[in-house]
């Protein structure tokens, strides 16, 4: 049979032909180049003044050592709170998250219009940084850990939302469909059929984000939401730089300690073999710990049937499931209980917080109108410029990282390199920076560099250790030689896996780069820092607005590129 | 905690009485008009090529799918109508066996079955946190009774098809229904497999005097099993008789009917394909 004729006399076609798709992304990938090149322009970022300034670094670290760690207890005391500040700050954030989730899942909403509201909810929250939310609660109910929390919290709903919703959308139908068949009301049939399908992605997620949460909460002590931040912003204020590496030190090992905790339990709630589905949840250092730790031992054989038994036997699986969700919940408890937070205090001071948000409204765009374009454009020159490069630097580190592209000892030399530069919070890179290249923007563009390096080498290395091996092997054998291989059947199939996760970082980039101004990074978050010094709430809610503006823009433009690549 | 039967059926009165039902999904029309009268305790086989209407009049029977037009009544109850409190009521009288199982792979097969009894839990235990003892003790009864008691506490979604499809059947028989629709009950299972869920399922029907609806896709085992065939083509009753008037190519029309008439209809997917 013809499949298709073409017409005789037109030239065949060898290559796809241009769709709307194809021509869109195109037009972006070019205005991405314009982008870069405009952007690294209006920086002034050069390579140079790291090598000039590695004097200032060497001489600034020479001010560091060694650590002096007499207040040690103190600072120990401190590091726990702003655990327990993380814990209970993920707990709310899961809590809320929880209805936000459902309510977004196209296969649970009860409502077209619910669904659009929470996804809004979803929106709003991740757009808005946490420490844009610690400013807005430390004003309101004043300096303490409870306005950490209520950031950390409102904040943390957007990404678990979203992550909620869309492991909601992949349980699959049939069940749900069967137990209404048996005549289960709605909220039967969501106990039933999909709450069991999808509680140990949602702890995991969650106990993702308290690894995200934990490292956020170290930035929010610099605006007065207590914790160890507040006191290194302290100590870095009066130039104390032997105590503040003592508690970067403690910070570090806080940092490495939760990803290993939290990635020894996910495992075994999701079980060694079941791969995470988010990109953003990448199976880490503390996983590959765990995966050994728990290999999985045989169970012991089935007990006898007992024709009386109603409940499953306490097989060593389930005593572990249970375990773990009566620890959390201890956790929880614990860390009201350490932290002396009052939870009542929220409701009484909810008029305060809703009079503090009004003080915001309307924005003023005029104070900061010339600053609040420049300043825009800046930090997205500052996020376009460190994710290109950082991806760039990222390719070969992601290769070495690779377990089935390197020797053992690269590999776990490249791997021990991303542990340690993941687990320095950006604000501390930025403030090494700014010491070595001085204030601007060229600092804030190295600190999110060596962020981005961290994070995409991590997910390249990841994603490179699963391609499958056939498509290698038939390619070797068509007589390709080795570089071809690793470009045809390693690097070109997960390109567009590249480009969506450089979109990814794009957005947290730029939301990071609204941080760095507080400590001398330059763009929008110098004018956000200036404005809140100077209680001009309003520009700071024009600048907040922009932010947010740039972050849903970027997001649109993400989704859309993710959708048509993937 | 346990109410009566599902409300206003008559007894000795059609199981399901279906007048002028037409169900149209966007520019497909996947039952047209199709008149059928089901008396209580007929056990009747559907048959059918892909896409003939036959899963979508199942799931008009119960109120999975709202038809477009025409009238359904199930036991009773217009299920075009009803809505909220009425259809639970129904559909806790009607079982409902699907192709792919339909459990919940991540909990235990003792917990798929007693969620067969959640529309006649009521509060305080509402079949969200647990069930009661006594629940869990009628669900290891009928897991005995399709031979999968000592697979209680293993996790759904490490069990074969066929122990699926048995343990789908406990979760039915948990609902205590008086009408039974299987939508290709057999379709995903080997042969070996597939004849001895049915002789299981047909067993259970003929002890518990249900009336049965089954879409199926084995002519053979359909003549061997049912009272009475009715043959769908392009929504509509094409075929309606007894297995014992009519020979297996008379049958086999119905297929080929579609084939031809598919085929008619879509020259360009031809050229395409």
């Amino acid at each position: 049979m013809t499949i298709t004729k073409s017409r005789p006399g037109a030239p065949v076609r060898t290559t796809p032909p241009w769709t709307r798709q194809r021509a869109g992304l195109t037009a972006l990938a070019v205005a991405g180049v314009a982008g870069l090149v405009a952007g690294w322009h209006e920086i002034g970022m050069g390579v140079l003044p790291l090598f000039t300034g590695i004097g200032n670094i060497f001489r600034f670290l020479g001010q560091t050592v060694p650590p002096e760690f007499t207040g040690f207890p103190h600072i120990v005391n401190l590091a726990l709170v702003t655990v327990c500040m993380a814990v209970i700050g993920t707990a709310l954030a899961a809590v809320m998250a929880v209805p936000v989730g459902f309510m977004a899942a196209r296969n649970t909403t009860i409502h077209p219009a619910a669904r659009w509201v929470a996804r809004s909810i979803i929106v709003v929250c991740r757009s808005v940084p946490d420490l844009v939310f610690a400013i807005i609660f430390v004003e309101a109910i004043g300096i303490g850990i409870l306005p950490g929390v209520l950031a950390l919290g409102f904040h943390s709903v957007g990404m678990l939302g979203k992550l909620y919703a869309e492991a909601i959308e992949q349980v699959p139908a049939p069940p749900r469909e069967a137990v209404t068949a048996t005549g289960a009301t709605r909220l039967q049939n969501l106990a039933t059929s999909v709450v069991p399908q999808v509680i140990s992605t949602f702890s995991s997620t969650t106990l993702y984000r308290l690894d995200i949460n934990l490292r956020s909460s170290v930035i929010l002590g610099y605006v007065g939401a207590g914790g160890i931040g507040f006191l290194l912003n302290e100590d870095m204020g009066v130039l104390q730089f032997r105590q503040a590496v003592a508690i970067v030190i403690v910070i570090f090992v806080l940092i490495v300690g939760m990803e290993v905790v939290s990635a020894v339990i996910r495992r075994s709630l999701i079980g060694v073999e079941a791969p995470l589905t988010s990109a953003a949840a990448r199976p880490g250092l503390g996983d590959r710990i765990a995966a050994r730790a728990l290999r999985s031992r045989p169970e012991r054989p089935a007990v006898g049937f007992d024709r009386q038994r109603v409940r499953p036997p306490w097989t060593r699986e389930r005593a572990r499931q249970y375990g773990f969700a009566g620890g959390a919940l201890v956790l929880v408890a614990v860390s009201v209980w350490v932290t002396k937070i009052n939870p009542v205090q929220v409701i009484t001071s909810a008029r305060q917080i809703w009079h503090t948000v009004t003080l915001y409204f309307p924005p003023d765009f005029t104070a900061a109108r010339s600053g609040l374009i420049t300043g825009t454009l800046q930090s997205a020159s500052v996020a376009m410029v460190a994710t290109v490069v950082g991806l760039l630097l990222a390719l070969p580190i992601g290769l070495l990282a690779a377990r089935n592209v390197t020797s053992r000892w690269v590999y776990r030399c490249a791997r021990a390199f991303l542990v340690v530069v993941r687990a320095v919070p950006e604000l501390i890179l930025a403030v090494v920076f700014v010491v070595a290249v001085g204030l601007g923007l060229v600092a804030g563009t190295f600190a999110l560099i060596v962020g981005t390096v961290g994070f995409m080498s991590k997910l390249i290395a990841d994603g490179i250790e699963e391609v499958s091996p056939m498509p290698r092997e038939a390619v070797l054998s068509a007589g390709a030689t080795r570089p071809q291989e690793t470009v045809t059947s390693v690097l070109l199939p997960s390109a567009p896996a590249l480009v969506a996760n450089g979109m990814y970082m794009l957005d947290v980039n730029f939301r990071s780069s609204t941080i760095l101004g507080l400590v001398g990074g330059g763009g929008i978050g110098f004018l956000l820092s200036q404005s809140i010094q100077v209680l001009a709430y309003r520009t700071t809610g024009a600048i907040i607005i922009s932010t947010f503006v740039v972050v849903l823009l970027i997001e649109v433009v993400t989704s859309w590129v993710r959708r048509h690549l993937i | 905690m346990t109410s009566g039967g599902p409300p206003g059926r008559a007894p000795g009165g059609p199981a399901v009485q279906v007048s002028q039902l037409s169900k149209v999904f966007g520019t497909t029309t996947a039952l047209d008009q199709m008149d059928l009268t089901v008396p209580s305790g007929q056990v009747l086989a559907i048959l059918g090529a892909s896409g003939s209407g036959k899963s979508t009049l199942l799931r008009t029977l119960n109120g999975l799918v709202a038809p477009t037009s025409g009238e359904v009544v199930v036991l009773g109850t217009d299920v075009g109508h009803a809505h909220g409190r009425q259809l639970r009521a129904l559909r806790r009288g009607v079982g409902f066996i699907f192709q792919q199982f339909g459990l919940v792979g991540r909990i235990t097969v003792l917990e798929n079955v007693v969620s067969g009894a959640l529309g006649r839990i009521r509060f305080p235990r509402a079949g969200v946190l647990s069930y009661p003892r006594s629940l869990r003790l009628e669900a290891l009864a009928h897991l005995e009774r399709v031979g999968l008691d000592s697979r209680a506490f293993q996790r759904a979604d490490t069990l074969s098809g066929g122990q699926q499809q048995r343990v789908a059947i406990a979760r039915t028989l948990m609902q205590h229904p008086t009408l039974l629709l299987a939508d290709e009950p057999v379709a995903s299972l080997d042969p070996e497999t597939a004849a001895s869920v049915m002789t299981l399922l047909l067993d259970i029907c003929r002890e518990e005097r249900l009336t049965v609806i089954a879409s199926l896709h084995q002519v053979e085992v359909a003549r061997g099993w049912a009272d009475r065939l009715v043959g769908l083509r392009e929504g509509r009753v094409v075929l309606d008789a007894s297995p014992r008037d009519i020979t297996s190519d008379q049958v086999m029309a119905i297929y080929r009917g579609a084939r031809r008439a598919a085929g008619a209809q879509a020259p360009s997917a031809a050229v395409i394909g």
